[in-house]
């Protein structure tokens, strides 16, 4: 077999037990799911709402903060239910609960982000796909392109995730600061890239490139530009190229606690 | 006899008031992140005030509208978590060595909650005005308006605590009340004017929300910092104030009937 079927089996694997544990708690992972929906389309009826008002935001019409919510939750909701230890990475490294994944022959970065799944990201998961195909017009190449741009988009959302959280490796109680980072980057993905301009766009296509993910429903979904496609996923495999060195570096930091840990 | 009694809640306000202030810097951090949620708004609104080429929209000047949500986002963001401490107390059995002590366990949550509360609302709103400063510069402010604007907003924030105490104690009945408190968070961060005030609102959905008691907690507070009308002043707090007799009716009633199925069991 080879590495990368070897890694698909193990990833699967653990997607597969951890969907099996939610549904061992049935009617609390229904309720997270819906309670996910709702947060979401809370969201989105905010849009509604202004939209309402003022039809047109730049070059940003009513369709395309849509798909940026559909594409959003649909990549927020993939990245959380397969790694869904990621937000938990900076605590983890702190507690010293790293020792566990340390004594086994997988990759420490992805054993640890797999191990664990949110039951609420699979409403994440629903809701873009949902909202996607009920209220955006849909075509099989639209259809395509949203799935593409959900992957680049959670490709971001990782990498940084990964990048805030890996501070944690080099001033210690990063919990606080990669909350606020990751916080920042969801905060700045969710609102139209037109309404950013200067310093604020640069630093959204550099530090918090949370840019590259709010353009895409205009710049790929609805215009079709290869040229920002290609950026943009190649932006994205650089800073997952980035988190995982800078994770490697800072587990060659990484001190034991000696902590005891029982997994059931 | 009330003076003492007052004064025991008093002494759990000022608690909460002093423990807080001990970690000023924590919530001083923990609220940077108000910084970019006005800063975002900022740009949205400036953008949509420069397309509509309007000096006001719905009423509001854009400094006005900057203003109203930094008072929105300060209220929601002083809110500590409410719910989900009263789901634990409920369930791990803490709220039944409570119910020995000499106080009343929603009223000295009420008292503790304000306690955290005002700590909070003085940071984000230094915070946030801040940024509204820099941003958009002032807006003309009257000095009768403060003690108002204090008064609707504290009960305001009653209102909201007598709302999520009653949901944190559906834990007697349900095993988990998280979900809940997070569709009562966003209906008020839509309904209650969060995010936009209510004269933005298509027609239907206004009346919706003004016939619910969310905009009571937010919008009233941030439109009357923005619009004082000292006019109107005395509707809106017998408004509120039969909103909130409801509301802790409502409170009273779940708590009396939560408070009965509590098993005490010696060890």
């Amino acid at each position: 077999m080879s590495t990368v079927a070897r890694t698909l089996s193990f990833v699967g694997a653990y997607i597969k037990t951890n969907l099996q544990m939610a549904m061992e708690y049935r009617a609390s992972f229904i309720t997270q799911v819906f309670t996910m929906f709702l947060n979401n389309g809370m969201w989105l009826a905010f849009w509604y709402i202004y939209f309402t008002r003022f039809p047109i935001l730049g070059d940003w019409r009513r369709e395309d903060i849509i798909v940026l919510w559909s594409m959003l939750s649909l990549a927020y909701g993939l990245v959380n239910t397969i790694f869904g230890n990621v937000l938990q990475l900076s605590i983890i490294i702190i507690r010293g609960g790293l020792d566990f994944y340390l004594a086994h022959p997988k990759n420490v970065l992805l054993h640890l982000l797999i191990s664990r799944m949110s039951f609420a990201a699979v409403g994440d998961i629903a809701f873009g796909l949902v909202v996607f195909l009920a209220l955006t017009e849909v075509t099989p190449a639209r259809l395509g392109l949203f799935f593409l741009s959900s992957l680049i988009a959670g490709l971001f959302l990782l990498a940084f995730t990964i990048l805030a959280h890996s501070l944690a490796f080099f001033i210690g109680n990063a919990e606080s600061l990669a909350s606020e980072l990751f916080g920042a980057f969801i905060h700045f993905s969710t609102y139209p890239t037109t309404i950013f301009g200067g310093l604020t766009r640069l630093l959204l296509f550099t530090l918090i490139p949370a840019g590259f993910v709010s353009s895409l429903p205009v710049r790929v979904i609805r215009q079709l530009d290869p040229i920002f496609l290609l950026y943009a996923a190649g932006a994205g495999a650089f800073l997952m190229i980035i988190a995982y060195a800078v994770f490697s570096w800072g587990l060659s930091r990484y001190e034991s606690g000696n902590l005891i840990v029982i997994r059931m | 006899m009330i003076t003492r009694r007052l004064s025991k809640y008093t002494a759990v306000f000022q608690g909460a008031l002093l423990s807080n202030l001990a970690y000023v810097w924590d919530i001083v951090f923990r609220s940077l992140f108000l910084i970019v949620v006005i800063f975002v708004f900022v740009q949205l609104w400036q953008l949509t005030y420069r397309v509509t080429g309007a000096n006001e929209v719905a009423g509001f000047t854009l400094p006005q509208i900057i203003w109203y949500l930094v008072i929105t986002e300060t209220i929601m963001l002083s809110k500590p978590r409410l719910a989900g401490m009263i789901d634990s107390e409920v369930k791990s059995g803490d709220l039944a060595y409570r119910l020995n002590k000499p106080y009343n366990y929603v009223i000295y949550h009420y008292f503790s909650n304000l306690g955290e509360t005002s700590i909070r609302f003085l940071v984000n709103l230094i915070i946030g005005a801040g940024v509204a400063l820099v941003t958009v510069g002032p807006i003309p402010l009257r000095v009768a308006m403060i003690p108002a604007f204090l008064l609707v907003a504290v009960l305001g924030l009653s209102l909201d605590f007598a709302l999520t105490a009653a949901i944190g104690l559906l834990a007697f009945w349900v095993e988990d009340t998280a979900g809940f408190d997070l569709i009562y968070k966003r209906m008020t961060m839509i309904l209650g004017g969060m995010l936009i005030p209510l004269e933005v609102f298509p027609d239907w959905l206004r009346g919706v929300a003004e016939s619910l008691p969310l905009h009571h907690i937010v919008y009233q507070p941030a439109r009357l910092f923005v619009h004082y009308d000292p006019g109107s002043l005395g509707y809106l707090v017998g408004q509120q104030v039969a909103w909130l007799a409801a509301a802790w009716a409502l409170l009273a009633l779940i708590y009396s009937l939560g408070v009965k199925r509590v098993n005490v069991n010696g060890g």
